[in-house]
């Protein structure tokens, strides 16, 4: 069975910030909450790394395993989603992700949580595939129309892929296997091979 | 007077709590056990067809070119 997994290609990204913008866009995202984001290691220093950071869609996740009214289910293709009509905001998942995927919206003054959100891997939610409920609730279903997450497809050096786990691994490995054997020079060799 | 009066507000209060009473179904704390709505997409994405099509997507828009 093929599971969903989102990789990405530290000596490709070009922290352009382009998936976190068209997640936002495409989902409608909450204001405060970013689904999607670029860490950058030693900015602004030669060699600077960055990987664009989402939910990982973990295969025992953690925010599942702790959350107290266990809105949390996975997809048969390894896509961690929750239900947001179960969910009762207490934040527990925010603190077991190690990646600080669950964020909440700024819904109101004074600090009050609202039902969390995270990375759907484009899926949406429990409600009908692309009503308005889920829409409003999750944001768009790519995955019901047959597509990959848009933060993915949009990526323009390819650094960032979403997909079954065997292919984007696979392609991985062949790019490892291409690039040039200098680590410490960025270039057009070590991204995308010598040609 | 008193003791009819009671008795009479006992009897009344008894007959008005039975309209209380209420059938719910109660939804017990069952560990690892999601008891949300069944998302339809659970159903398609076990189709072959469905992966065939997101198979296809991957190829045409995020393989190496």
């Amino acid at each position: 069975m093929a599971r969903m997994k989102f990789l990405c290609d530290a000596e490709r990204c070009i922290e352009c910030n382009g998936c976190v913008t068209a997640c936002k866009n495409e989902n409608e995202v909450p204001w405060g909450v970013n689904r999607r984001r670029v860490v950058t290691l030693g900015d602004g220093e030669p060699g600077e790394k960055s990987i664009s950071v989402a939910c990982m869609h973990c295969t025992d996740a953690p925010c599942a395993a702790v959350c107290p009214v266990d809105c949390f289910y996975t997809t048969d293709d390894g896509i961690v989603l929750h239900d947001k009509d179960q969910c009762i905001g207490c934040g527990y998942c925010s603190y077991a992700c190690p990646f600080g995927a669950p964020q909440y919206p700024q819904q109101s003054a004074f600090g009050v949580r609202g039902k969390m959100d995270k990375c759907t891997f484009c899926a949406g939610g429990p409600e009908e595939d692309n009503s308005e409920a889920e829409r409003e609730k999750y944001g768009r279903n790519r995955i019901a129309e047959g597509k990959l997450p848009l933060c993915a497809e949009m990526c323009s050096t390819k650094a960032l892929l979403a997909g079954d786990g065997d292919i984007v691994s696979g392609i991985y490995r062949e790019r490892t296997l291409r690039r040039s054997d200098r680590p410490q020079t960025w270039g057009w060799d070590k991204a995308y091979g010598k040609s | 007077m008193l003791r009819v009066f009671s008795i009479m507000i006992m009897l009344l209060s008894s007959v008005l709590l039975t309209a209380c009473y209420d059938d719910v179904v109660t939804g017990m704390h069952a560990p690892g056990v999601y008891k949300g709505p069944i998302d339809p997409l659970l159903s398609a994405s076990k189709s072959s067809a469905h992966k065939e099509r997101l198979r296809e997507r991957f190829d045409m828009v995020q393989t190496d070119r």
